[in-house]
Order: C-alpha cells, then structure tokens, then sequence
C-alpha cells in the first residue's frame, strides 16, 4: 500500500496518425485533459515525471512551478516507474499533486528529436553490424528458444494477437480493428521469424496523463480515486545477447514480486491484467514471469480465450499496442485502461474490476515496470 | 530470429542469432553458409568460429554450422 492515489486520468483528445501535432502538444494535450478529468488546473500541480521531453521543458510548456521532477527513461515502461517514484516522493513530502504525463510522435515524427531507440555504444560496437536492426529484431530474439522449449506454436503465438483484436474491435478509438483469425495471421508477411506483421505493435502518436496525490486528500476529488496498491521495477542486461535466460523474463519477474509484496495481495485477487504488448510474445513471458500461470503455460492460456472477452481473465482489454495504439513507448495506454477498468468506464467495460495490474518492458527486457491499481483503498 | 526486413549491408531473409562458446560467453552473431531458414538453423546446433571481413574494414566474428 504506497498511499497515493490516481485522481486523474486521461489520453489525448485524438490518438492515432496526427501528423499536426508536435510531441510537446501532445504532450499538453494530455496533460490539460487529465487536470480537467480531476477538476484541477497546472496551479495545483507541484511535481511532473516525463520520459520523452525533458521535464522542465513540459513544466515551462504548461507554466507548472514544479518542486519535484523525474525524467526516468527506460523506454515503455518509464510511466510505471514514475508512478513508483511519485508515490514515494509524495509520501516524502516532497511535492504534493505529481502529473505524470506522456506524449509521443512515434508515428508522425513531429516535433521530436532523432530516436535512437537508446542504442549505446555496446550496441553499436556488439548488436548492430549483425544486423540487429532495433526492437523487431532484438526483442524478439527470444522466441525461436522459448519455442523449442516448451512447444508453443504458431497458433498459439497467433492467438495472442487474435484475442486482443476481438477486444480492440469492441474499441472505437482502436487503430486496428478489422477482424483477425489465427489462419489470417498464420497467412500474413513474415516480419521476423517466427513473428507475423499483426504479431507486431501498430505504430501511433498519441499520449495520456495521470494525476497523483496523497489518498488521504483523494477523499476531497472530483473521480472516484484509484488506489496504488503497490509497484515494482527491475533492471537487466541492455543486451539482449546478455539476457540472463531467454526462456523466462527475469525482470518481469523481479518487478513483479516487489509490486505483490508492496501491494500484499495475492495472484488471485488481481481481475484485470494490462500486460505490454509490442509483440504478441510479450504477454506470454509476462503471464508466467508473473505468476499467473506456470512456465509453459502461457501459450495454451492465451489460445484458449482466457483472456478474451467473457474469459476468466481478461488480459489487454483495449487491444493492447497489437491493435489499440503504440507511440514507442506504450506503458501509460496500458496503465490509463487499467484506470478506465477500474472505474467502469472502459469502452469494452469488464463487470466488477476491483483490481487491475498494469505491467511494462523498458528497452529489450533490460527493465520492467509494474503497478497494482485498486478502486478502493487496501 | 530471422529478418525479413530490409537492413543497411544484409540481403533479407537473414538470421540473427545469440552463440553461447564453450568457454561460456554469449554473443550477438549470424550464422554463415547455410540456408537462412528455419528448418537449417537449429536451436543449440554446433557452430565453428568464422572471421569474416566487413565493409568498413573491422574484422567481424560469426559462426558456420559443424557436424555434431
């Protein structure tokens, strides 16, 4: 229990391709409608967390006095970690009203410097002349062994992508919501094997903001507060030709047993699972990693409708960065779903969420990020 | 994993693989003179070291398939 909670929360009034749009637009965009969401303006705010401006550039954008900032960039999940810091900073005394907020070009590339999707010098001189051309291939180094391993298929690798379609069509906002069968994905272009094009994130601009405050002053709030039940975070090799076993996820893991012990809850409690997905076998290593299932489970999980719409547990219910969006770094879409499930206002509303996980991968499972979201106090 | 996409100095489809040596170190690598397909490349499939000269005049280390 960190004793901070979610008072507001919002997306950016449109997400998708907008080319018209500069990423520190975005950026405000999201911003001012999640002050809006929680009746406050940029006065009540006193500390910002941004992974993809410089904070004190957003501060001097929306006329923010901050006295708290964090600029934490370990790529997706860089919004779970702001909210792990904020709760600590605001029960630190530190600031107050902390705006975590994201707005990303990934799309459209407008107004943003050049991305270098944070290749170091190690992977300049050790990755890159093999070929390894950023996340597509990289990230999805690990199947082909995980395959061999446990005997995932193809099918059920596809399933991933197939489920989270049947969510995103129930989604107006979604970028993909043509339906989608396993034989579709099965017959689409190879973009790395063993990955299929709708195996891959869709590629968007967009952003989302959230506002944080001590629970105590939540009582007083315009929207029914969300409680930060607990967080975690984890860090690994920037490599991954150095990622310690290319079976399990071991900063999923790391991340997610310290948010479970913070949050003191157990697997069982959780009803709703946001699990980033920049390619469909993300959400299989994170289920297991997890907790939820054991390794190998994951597969057969996904492909027996689990997590589909009316399954037992549903997983990435705004279509996930498959189908909804993904401007690069996805991790605040999958925490403002968890927010919506939460409050009953999800576009493909879930009957009776009372606790959502939201989970996040930072470069190429060099870190991880996890928070554990409630709609009533632990 | 083997890319289907188009890369600066590599003819897709090509593989890029991680090799383990036998002295225990890992390392980001492509498998040379064989096909680049699945069913060639082969999960824990023995390798031998390859020095193969690159285009901007380094030396790179790669790997070809051996005989078990």
């Amino acid at each position: 229990m960190t004793g901070v909670a979610i008072i507001g929360a919002a997306e950016t009034t449109r997400i998708g391709a907008l080319p018209d749009m500069a990423q520190i637009q975005l950026i405000a965009d999201a911003a001012l409608n999640a002050l809006d969401d929680a009746g406050l303006t940029v006065r009540d705010i006193d500390g910002v967390a941004v992974a993809t401006e410089l904070p004190s550039l957003v501060c001097d954008y929306l006329g923010i006095e901050a006295r708290w900032l964090d600029g934490t960039d370990v790529g997706g999940c860089s919004n779970m970690l702001h909210i792990r810091h904020a709760a600590a900073a605001i029960q630190a005394g530190l600031c107050r009203t902390v705006l975590v907020v994201h707005g990303e070009s990934g799309r459209s590339g407008t107004g943003r410097g050049p991305v270098d999707m944070q290749f170091t010098n190690l992977h300049k001189q050790f990755e890159l002349p093999y070929g390894t051309i950023g996340p597509v291939t990289a990230l999805t180094m690990p199947i082909a062994r995980y395959m061999a391993k446990y005997g995932l298929t193809a099918e059920q690798l596809a399933s991933v992508a197939v489920v989270q379609r049947d969510w995103a069509m129930r989604n107006p906002r979604a970028w993909a919501r043509k339906p989608l069968t396993v034989d579709d994905v099965l017959a689409s272009r190879l973009i790395a094997w063993p990955v299929h094009l709708p195996e891959c994130c869709v590629v968007t601009d967009g952003g989302g903001a959230l506002v944080l405050t001590a629970a105590d002053r939540a009582r007083d709030a315009r929207q029914r507060p969300i409680h930060v039940l607990g967080a975690g975070e984890a860090f690994g090799p920037v490599m991954i030709s150095q990622m310690p076993c290319y079976t399990q996820a071991d900063v999923f893991r790391r991340s997610g047993e310290m948010a479970f012990a913070a949050a003191g809850i157990g697997r069982s409690e959780v009803d709703h699972l946001m699990l980033y997905d920049a390619f469909a076998h993300l959400p299989i290593f994170a289920l297991e990693a997890l907790g939820f299932v054991q390794p190998g489970e994951a597969g057969a999980f996904f492909a027996s409708g689990a997590s589909a719409p009316g399954g037992r547990l549903p997983v990435n219910t705004n279509g996930g960065g498959l189908s909804y969006t993904h401007t690069g770094r996805y991790g605040m879409y999958a925490i403002q779903e968890s927010v919506r499930q939460l409050r009953g206002t999800a576009p493909a509303q879930v009957p009776g969420v009372e606790i959502s996980l939201a989970h996040g991968i930072g470069g190429m499972f060099a870190a991880a990020g996890t928070v554990i979201l409630a709609n009533a106090p632990a | 994993m083997i890319n289907h996409l188009p890369a600066p100095g590599f003819t897709p489809p090509y593989a890029v693989a991680v090799a383990e040596l036998a002295e225990g170190p890992r390392l980001m690598t492509n498998i040379v003179d064989c096909p680049q397909t699945p069913d060639a490349l082969r999960i824990d499939m023995p390798l031998a070291a390859v020095f193969q000269p690159a285009a901007d005049g380094t030396t790179l280390l790669v790997f070809r398939p051996v005989a078990a």
